[in-house]
C-alpha cells in the first residue's frame, strides 16, 4: 500500500495529492490514507504541502465549484525528486 | 468447572525473508543483558528493522554496537529484494494484515455512495464517456442557437428601425452634427446593440454551463477527457483549464496556474486559445441563421469539435517537439459528489457572468466601436469606406485572405478588430455591411412613437414564446411540439452576409474566427503568465493555424463541389 | 488486602476513550502529567467484585511508533510498565485506521481486550462489525462492545476484565478460591471460551 502510493506521487510530475484523491485512486478508506501518508511523511519520504489550490482563486467557477472544499485539502508531494 | 482460557493474542507473521530477520534479532536480543527482559524481543527487533532507534540510546555502548551493525546487516541482506524501503515494507505488510483482517469482520454501509457510483459507472465508462460529453455539448450548443434566433430576429427589428430613428430624431432636434449622428446609430447602436443580441443565447450557455458544473458533472468531464488526452501525450490536469476556456481564455489561462510542471503549464497555455470561448458564439449564430439555417447547432458543435480536435493534435505536435520528454501525468482530481444544482449558486454565477458581458459590452466593446467608427471614417469626410484608413488596411490585409474564401475588405476588417474582442467580429460585420446600407435619407423617416413601442415589447414577447417554445423542443429531441415557423433568421445583417458569402467561404471563416489569436487581453495574460517568447509563439501558431485550415476547407470544398 | 489490577486504555484520538475512562472510574480520578513530559496523564481507579482497578489513559495516538511525544509516552508504558490489561478502545466507524494500533500492540506482547466503542453510531450509518470473529481471527483476544457515550456495554466490560484478572499469572489470592458467576454480564463478550 505504501509503494503503491509512493508510485502514485512519482506519477503526478510533482503535483501534491490529498488523502481523498490518493483514496479514489487505491480504493482506500480516505481516512486509512490519511494514516498512510501521515507515516510516509514520518519515514520521511512525502513532505506536507500547504497549499491547497492556487488555481482556484483565479478561476471562474469558484464560486459554484462542487470540488472547492475538497480541492482545498492540504496536500502531499514526494521530498525529493529520486525516483 | 473448565477454567476460561485467554490465549496469546496472535502476532503478524511477516513474509519469510523479513520474518527471518526479525527472528534472528530477536535471538541475538536474548543473549545482550541490558535488553533481555526489559524489552519484548521480538517487538524490538521490528521496531530496529523498522528504522526506530531511540530505544537503542538507553543501552551500554558495547550491546548498541551490536545491535547497529546486526541491523545494518540485516538490511544489507534484506536489500536486493526491499531496497532502501525495508520500513516501509514491514509497515505495509501490517497495513496490509489489517487491511485484510477488516476485510473480513467489516460489512460497510453501500446504500450511500452507491447512486453516485452507478452514475460514474455509466459517465465516466471508457466508451460512453466522451460520446456522452460530446452529446451534452451538443445541447447545450442547440440551446444556444435555438433560443438566441427568436431574440436576434427582435433585437435587430428593435435597433434596426424604432432606436435608431429615435435617435436620428431626437438628435436632429437637437441640432447635433451629423457626424455625431452617424457615429451614434452607425457606430455605437449597431455595434454595440449588435453584440448584446447575443445576450439571451450566453444566459442560457452560462446557465447550462452553472448548472454542469454543480450537479458536479464538470468535474468527471474532465476525469473522461483526461484518458484519451494522456495517450495524446498530453498532461491530465490540462482539461481543466481548457474546459474553462469555453467560457473565457483569459481565466483559462490565468488557471494554468494549477499545473505544477512548467512544461505543462506552457503547453496548455498554448492550447487554451484553441477553446471555443464564449466571444465566439455570436459570429457563429450569426453565421448559422443566414447560411445554416436548418442545422445552425450542428454547424456550431462541430466548431466546438474542431477547436478540440484541432489543440490535440497541435498538443501532439508540440509535447513531441518543444515539450519533448515531458512525461504525461495522470488526472487526479477530486471527485465531488453528485447534487442538485442549487438554484442559488447557478443563477448567482450566470448574473454575474452575464453582467461581465454587458459590462464588456459597455466599455470595451463601446471604445473598440468607436476607434473602429473613427478609422472607418478617416480621412474625414472619405464617401466610401473602402478608401477609410480602416479600408485601406483591411484591404492590404484581405488579399493574403483571399485562398481561404474570404478575401474582401470587410471580412478582414471584421477578423481585425475581433483581435480586440471577439464580438467585435459580428458588430464590425454589423456596422460596414449594415451601417452602409442605412446610409442616406435617415432623416426622412417618419416616428410613431407609440406604435414602435408596442411593436417592441410585441415583438419581445413573441421572441420570448418562441425561445421558450424552442427549449421545450431542443430538450425533448424527436417530439415536434409546435409547427416550425420557418425562421429563416431574415435579419438586415443575414442577408448582407449572403450577398458576401457563399456557404462555404462563410464555414472557412468561422474556421477562421475559431482558432485564430482569441484577443489581446489572452495574449496579455500569456505574456503576464509566460513571458512574451511563449505569447509569440502562441500568436504565429494562432494565425498560422487557422489560415491553413481555413483555406484547407476552402480549397477542397471547392474541389469537391465542383466534381 | 485488595489485589490491583494495572490496566492502560489505549486508542486512537475521537474514539471516546476518554468518555469511557470517565464512565470506568467516575470520581476517583487524579490529573497529572507524565514524568518529564507535558503530556497529561490521568489515573483513575474503579473496583470490581471485590478486585481493584487502576486505570491509566494513555494519549491518544494512531500508532506506536515515536515520532511525536504521545506516542512515545503510549510506546514506553506498554512496553516498560506492562501493564496487566491493556484495553484497546476502537471507533467501530473507523475500523481499520484503528486496527493499526491494535495490530502494534499485539506486537508488544501485551494482554489486549478489545473495546468496540460508537457501536450504535456505526450500526445507525450502516456498519456492521462482526466482533466474535475479531475476535477469533485475532486469535482469542476478547472484544466488548459499547457506546460509552449512553453507558452501555460497561458492565460488560468490567465483566470481561475481571475475568481476564483472573487469568492472570502470578496470580492474585483473590482467585485461588472459587470463582464468582452471580454477575453475568449485560453486553457481549466474546472470546474463544469466554460466556
Amino acid at each position: 500500500m505504501l509503494q503503491e502510493i509512493l508510485s502514485l506521487f512519482r506519477q503526478s510530475n510533482g503535483i501534491p495529492l490529498s488523502a481523498s484523491v490518493v483514496a479514489r485512486q487505491l480504493g482506500l478508506e480516505t481516512a486509512v490514507v490519511e494514516q498512510l501518508l501521515h507515516t510516509l511523511v514520518q519515514r520521511g519520504r512525502l513532505t506536507l504541502v500547504d497549499e491547497g489550490c492556487t488555481g482556484c482563486t483565479v478561476c471562474p467557477l469558484k464560486k459554484i465549484c462542487a470540488g472547492a472544499p475538497t480541492i482545498t485539502q492540504r496536500g502531499y508531494a514526494l521530498v525529493d525528486s529520486k525516483q | 468447572m473448565p477454567k476460561v482460557l485467554f490465549s496469546a493474542p496472535t502476532a503478524i507473521s511477516y513474509s519469510p525473508l523479513l520474518e527471518a530477520e526479525i527472528t534472528r534479532l530477536a535471538g541475538m536480543m536474548t543473549g545482550l543483558a541490558g535488553v533481555n527482559g526489559r524489552y519484548p524481543s521480538r517487538w524490538l527487533a521490528i521496531q530496529l528493522l523498522e528504522g526506530d532507534e531511540t530505544l537503542l540510546a538507553e543501552l551500554g555502548e558495547d550491546e548498541k554496537g551490536v545491535l547497529v551493525t546486526a541491523v545494518a546487516d540485516s538490511h544489507q541482506r534484506l536489500q536486493p529484494h526491499y531496497g532502501d524501503g525495508v520500513d516501509l515494507a514491514i509497515t505495509d505488510e501490517r497495513y496490509q494484515f489489517v487491511h485484510q483482517l477488516v476485510g473480513q469482520v467489516l460489512t460497510a454501509p453501500q446504500a450511500t455512495w452507491s447512486f453516485s457510483d452507478r452514475i460514474d459507472r455509466i459517465i465516466t465508462n471508457r466508451w460512453l464517456g466522451i460520446p456522452i460529453f460530446l452529446a451534452l455539448m451538443y445541447v447545450v450548443f442547440s440551446l444556444v442557437q435555438n433560443v438566441s434566433a427568436p431574440f436576434l430576429d427582435w433585437v435587430d427589428s428593435v435597433i434596426g428601425s424604432p432606436i435608431t430613428n429615435w435617435a436620428v430624431a431626437l438628435l436632429t432636434w437637437l441640432h447635433a452634427p451629423v457626424w455625431l449622428i452617424s457615429l451614434l446609430t452607425d457606430g455605437v447602436i449597431a455595434g454595440v446593440g449588435g453584440v448584446l443580441t447575443f445576450l439571451p443565447g450566453l444566459l442560457v450557455m452560462y446557465l447550462a454551463l452553472a448548472i454542469l458544473e454543480d450537479t458536479g458533472y464538470l468535474a468527471r468531464a474532465a476525469f473522461v477527457m483526461d484518458r484519451s488526452m494522456s495517450k495524446l501525450g498530453l498532461h491530465g490536469r490540462s482539461f481543466v483549464p481548457m474546459i474553462l476556456g469555453f467560457g473565457c481564455n483569459v481565466p483559462a489561462i490565468y488557471a494554468t496556474r494549477t499545473i505544477e510542471s512548467k512544461s505543462a503549464r506552457i503547453l496548455t497555455g498554448l492550447l487554451i486559445p484553441f477553446m471555443s470561448c464564449s466571444a465566439r458564439l455570436p459570429v457563429y449564430v450569426i453565421f448559422g441563421l443566414a447560411f445554416f439555417p436548418r442545422n445552425g447547432n450542428l454547424v456550431i458543435w462541430a466548431l466546438y469539435l474542431i477547436g478540440i480536435v484541432v489543440a490535440a493534435v497541435i498538443g501532439l505536435v508540440l509535447s513531441r517537439t518543444i515539450f519533448k520528454g515531458e512525461a504525461a501525468g495522470i488526472l487526479m482530481m477530486e471527485m465531488p459528489a453528485y447534487r442538485w444544482p442549487a438554484a442559488k449558486r447557478v443563477l448567482a454565477y450566470t448574473w454575474e457572468e452575464s453582467a461581465s458581458f454587458v459590462r464588456k459590452a459597455g466599455s470595451f466593446i463601446l471604445i473598440g466601436t468607436v476607434i473602429f467608427w473613427l478609422l472607418l471614417n478617416f480621412p474625414w469626410g472619405v464617401d466610401n469606406p473602402q478608401e477609410s484608413l480602416f479600408g485601406q488596411v483591411s484591404g492590404a490585409i484581405a488579399p493574403t485572405l483571399a485562398p481561404a474564401g474570404f478575401g474582401d475588405w470587410q471580412a478582414s476588417g471584421a477578423l481585425l478588430t475581433g483581435l480586440l474582442a471577439k464580438e467585435m467580429v459580428v458588430s464590425t460585420l454589423a456596422q460596414v455591411y449594415v451601417g452602409e446600407a442605412n446610409d442616406g435619407g435617415e432623416t426622412a423617416v417618419p416616428i410613431h412613437p407609440l406604435t414602435d413601442l408596442r411593436n417592441i415589447v410585441v415583438g419581445f414577447g413573441a421572441a420570448t414564446l418562441d425561445a421558450g417554445k424552442q427549449l421545450l423542443e431542443t430538450l425533448t429531441p424527436g417530439i415536434m411540439l409546435f409547427p416550425n415557423t420557418a425562421d429563416d433568421g431574415n435579419t438586415a445583417l443575414t442577408h448582407a452576409l449572403r450577398q458576401s458569402f457563399t456557404p462555404l467561404s462563410a464555414f472557412a471563416f468561422l474556421i477562421f474566427v475559431l482558432l485564430y489569436v482569441p484577443c489581446i487581453a489572452t495574449v496579455g495574460a500569456q505574456i503576464a503568465e509566460f513571458g512574451w517568447r511563449w505569447a509569440a509563439l502562441s500568436v504565429v501558431i494562432t494565425l498560422l493555424v487557422p489560415w491553413v485550415l481555413a483555406t484547407a476547407v476552402y480549397q477542397v470544398g471547392g474541389l469537391v463541389s465542383g466534381m | 488486602m485488595t489485589t490491583t489490577i494495572r490496566i492502560a486504555l489505549a486508542g486512537n484520538p475521537n474514539t471516546g476513550k476518554s468518555t469511557l475512562f470517565n464512565a470506568l472510574t467516575g470520581e476517583n480520578q487524579h490529573v497529572g502529567n507524565w514524568p518529564g513530559k507535558t503530556v497529561a496523564q490521568k489515573r483513575g481507579w474503579f473496583i470490581y467484585q471485590g478486585v481493584r482497578f487502576e486505570v491509566l489513559d494513555l494519549p491518544g495516538t494512531y500508532s506506536l511508533s515515536a515520532y511525536s511525544p504521545d506516542e512515545q509516552v503510549a510506546r514506553d508504558y506498554i512496553v516498560r510498565e506492562q501493564p496487566h490489561v491493556v484495553v484497546n478502545v476502537l471507533d467501530a466507524t473507523n475500523l481499520e485506521r484503528n486496527l493499526y494500533l491494535t495490530a502494534q500492540i499485539m506486537e508488544t506482547g501485551a494482554q489486549l481486550l478489545l473495546v468496540l466503542n460508537m457501536q450504535d453510531l456505526a450500526a445507525r450509518r450502516g456498519y456492521k462489525v462482526d466482533a466474535e470473529k475479531l475476535a477469533h481471527l485475532l486469535g482469542g483476544v476478547p472484544v466488548v462492545t459499547t457506546a460509552a457515550a449512553r453507558e452501555e456495554g460497561l458492565d460488560a466490560l468490567r465483566e470481561a476484565l475481571y475475568q481476564m484478572a483472573q487469568h492472570l499469572s502470578p496470580l492474585p489470592d483473590l482467585f485461588s478460591g472459587e470463582s464468582r458467576e452471580d454477575n453475568h454480564a449485560q453486553g457481549a463478550i466474546f472470546g474463544p471460551h469466554c460466556h
